[in-house]
């Protein structure tokens, strides 16, 4: 006992200190859901917190978004609370994504925005006043796929391809209880089959921490990657009596918390129960370090980025701009000519008028002079 | 009672079924679990390597003969591969309405020809089967473009696919949605029509309920079923089995009578009196604004676009023109070929000609009349010479000296 007392000196209480911190500050968390519209992602976001964060768009909004030119970017911030412990949750949805005719680059502005929040905590930190940094980095991003015979279609690939360097990318199959389990099986085993070849790396996360149980959680999360996932706000009365958030369908009850029925609950681990941490300091340590070594690397400290993307929306306004400006800078210059012309006139015409003037003042003289002439004449 | 006319043939029926749909909509796996037969190649095996290369759009035709209790088809299924997969997908439109419009075009030109081929296969897509992908909230553009554009050549019937991914609610709402902007857009498709003082009082309720259930939500089977055996067509679930052939989970059995039985006959007639009489009466009135409306059309087997201009235009000779008019007119026919000057120098040197009719009657010039009779050429350049003396401008035009047509005018008047 004396020993004890002796040996422990506290370092081990250090972790309960940084837990008393933590837990007085809150977290953070920004997630991205990436998709085409009518995936749900809505729902999803809405079912994964069990509280209603993004409000369902409407139909007429619907349909003036199909005639937008471009993918969007909307942000939601939530503050939610569980416990005394406070999480400030920002969701980003990007509307278009995969929804026009022509779908080429529709990644781009995507990719931009998420380069944008890791350049701009760039720039806040070479600030010398650091305390009020306002930071939308990226923590995980959630793809929500639509699954075809051959596993995944070139415009997924494509769009993976680019995110996964950038951001933690998380694939996720969508409406998954449209499909048999067979099917889910067959789907899982091509898409990661595919992913593996394109070496596209998704966020897989690591196991060596010592806690079995802690492990045995993520083997199980690994083990249902790619998720398949199913989300509901509506509460269901089962047939045995329970009250669940699922599906009502004629021929049965799909329930979302259920392991048997999709993998919903693994991925709400993922996210928030066992990994959010991890995705968390993924996020600063490595993306965000391999993001600052790229640029520091071509470019100058405090030198702005180069703009390579061009948002087609702005290029259109900037032609229409152009155009206007040439305009007004045309019908000023014609303005100018006519007056220079009119003025041109006048001097001519006042031209005219003195040449009159002086003709005049020449017949006069020569009067004069005849007059004198006969004055002079008739004197004699 | 349904109605369902009775008509027998020992080899069946013909029927012509084009089939657009995304492969996010299950469209095979619906088409070979409605003939009850593998008719669309469901197992693509695509590598890993190739996932990423984008599959062009290919129109392929499978034949098949379908038989059922009460009926018999020789179906002939058109199937276009990868509609809708692309991310560029604004050329997939055209892919297919020029399709369509090729085989209105071959009908057309058969009935044209003096003698027909006897024969002759009547290619014309009877319905073209869109089917629509399970997700959303609404068309999206692609689908409204795509039905604006086919519902001009054939009769599109909107199938909704994969119909075990909604609820009883979302099918009813998403339903009443497409009805609705298709109407709002004026997108005309096929939705049974009926007259009510015509036809049988059940006949207008038969029609009057299938309109009320349009789009058709029809879904395939799982995979893995046995490719001959498709007794059991149901998707098996943890939470419940869905079956296609009930009427409270799918509308597969009401598509597979409107299909096979009941409207089948009311499907061909529409594309034959309808499609086909309006693209007939808008290639013809095309072509009459082109040219002058007594060109006919040649029949052009080999070619496979078929253009607005006749290749080989028959010419109406007017030997002895009359009047300055008629000869205005062939002039104009004559050279419309070519460019729009040439006639209108043409018709300016007739109307100098006509002018030249009158002064020349007054010049009595005696030589110009024997050297006329022998050497037309020479005269006319004679006459150019005796215009510049009165005055009036060279008019000379080498084709129309080339007609020797316009030598008429001056013997005319000197007679």
């Amino acid at each position: 006992m004396n020993e004890d007392e002796i040996l422990s000196v506290g370092i081990a209480d250090l972790p309960n200190q940084r837990h008393k911190i933590v837990s007085r500050n809150g977290a953070a968390l920004t997630l991205m859901l990436c998709g085409e519209s009518g995936l749900g992602k809505t729902t999803f976001c809405n079912t994964l917190f069990s509280t209603s964060i993004k409000p369902h768009m409407d139909i007429e909004t619907r349909r003036s978004k199909h005639m937008e030119k471009s993918v969007e970017i909307e942000i939601t911030k939530a503050e939610l609370e569980e416990k005394n412990f406070h999480l400030r949750l920002t969701m980003i949805d990007t509307p278009g994504f995969g929804d026009f005719i022509n779908n080429t680059g529709c990644w781009e502005s995507i990719l931009e925005f998420i380069e944008d929040q890791h350049e701009s905590y760039m720039r806040q930190d070479q600030q010398p006043d650091r305390t009020k940094i306002i930071d939308m980095r990226i923590h995980a991003c959630l793809y929500f796929l639509r699954p075809v015979r051959n596993g995944l279609r070139p415009m997924d690939l494509e769009a993976m391809k680019r995110l996964c360097k950038r951001v933690n990318l998380i694939p996720v199959i969508a409406k998954s209880d449209m499909y048999t389990r067979r099917d889910l099986a067959m789907y899982k085993t091509r898409i990661a089959q595919v992913l593996d070849y394109h070496q596209v790396n998704i966020y897989k996360p690591s196991i060596d921490e010592g806690d079995p149980v802690f492990q045995r959680q993520i083997q199980g999360i690994i083990s249902a990657m790619p998720f398949a996932i199913v989300s509901s706000e509506d509460d269901i009365r089962t047939t045995d009596g329970r009250v669940v958030k699922g599906r009502k369908y004629p021929w049965g009850i799909v329930e979302v918390e259920s392991e048997e029925h999709c993998d919903f609950k693994q991925l709400r681990n993922l996210l928030i129960r066992s990994c959010m941490l991890d995705l968390i300091q993924r996020t600063e340590d490595i993306i965000y370090e391999e993001y600052r070594q790229e640029q520091m690397q071509v470019r100058q400290y405090g030198e702005p980025k180069l703009r390579t993307i061009d948002n087609t929306k702005f290029k259109e306004e900037e032609e229409n701009l152009r155009r206007r400006f040439t305009e007004q800078v045309r019908q000023e210059e014609a303005r100018f000519r006519q007056w220079e012309q009119r003025l041109i006139a006048e001097r001519d015409n006042l031209n005219k008028d003195l040449e009159a003037q002086h003709v005049q003042i020449k017949q006069l003289e020569l009067e004069i002079e005849r007059l004198k002439l006969n004055s002079s004449s008739r004197k004699r | 009672m349904r109605y369902v006319p009775r008509f027998y043939s020992k080899k069946g029926q013909k029927f012509r079924l084009m089939v657009t749909g995304s492969s996010c909509t299950g469209y095979q796996s619906c088409i070979n679990v409605l003939c009850e037969k593998q008719i669309l190649d469901e197992q693509l095996d695509v590598n890993p390597e190739e996932a990423h290369l984008e599959r062009p759009l290919k129109i392929i035709e499978h034949e098949a003969d379908i038989q059922g209790e009460e009926f018999r088809v020789a179906l002939t299924i058109i199937e276009v591969c990868g509609f809708g997969d692309m991310l560029d997908r604004s050329s997939n439109f055209d892919v297919v309405t020029d399709y369509l419009e090729n085989q209105l075009d071959q009908v057309l030109v058969e009935e044209s020809k003096i003698r027909r081929n006897s024969k002759f296969v009547d290619k014309r897509v009877d319905a073209l089967l869109y089917f629509i992908e399970p997700y959303g909230h609404c068309l999206s553009e692609f689908d409204l473009e795509a039905m604006r554009r086919f519902s001009k050549r054939v009769n599109v019937i909107p199938v909704i696919g994969f119909a075990n991914a909604f609820t009883k609610e979302e099918l009813s709402i998403f339903k009443q949605r497409i009805v609705q902007e298709l109407s709002d857009e004026n997108i005309q498709i096929f939705d049974f029509p009926y007259d009510e003082d015509e036809d049988e009082d059940e006949v207008v309720e038969e029609n009057k309920r299938l309109r009320s259930n349009l789009p058709f939500a029809v879904s395939g089977a799982a995979t893995g079923v046995n490719q001959q055996d498709f007794d059991d067509l149901a998707k098996h679930f943890p939470w419940g089995t869905y079956n296609i052939e009930d009427p409270a989970h799918s509308d597969f059995v009401d598509l597979k009578t409107v299909l096979f039985m009941s409207h089948l006959q009311h499907l061909k007639f529409i594309t034959q009196q309808y499609f086909y009489e309006a693209y007939r009466t808008e290639r013809l009135s095309n072509a009459s604004l082109s040219s002058n409306s007594s060109h006919m059309l040649v029949d052009h087997d080999e070619s496979k676009q078929s253009g607005t201009n006749p290749h080989e235009p028959y010419e109406f000779e007017t030997h002895e023109p009359t009047s300055s008019q008629s000869s205005l007119k062939h002039a104009q026919s004559k050279s419309d070929m070519n460019s729009v000057s040439p006639s209108i120098k043409s018709r300016q040197t007739l109307q100098k000609r006509d002018s030249i009719k009158s002064t020349s009657s007054k010049i009595k010039v005696p030589h110009v009349e024997t050297s006329l009779r022998e050497f037309p050429q020479r005269n006319s350049s004679k006459r150019n010479a005796q215009i510049n003396e009165v005055g009036e401008t060279k008019v000379l035009q080498s084709d129309d000296v080339a007609h020797g047509r316009f030598e008429n005018v001056p013997c005319t008047t000197t007679k």
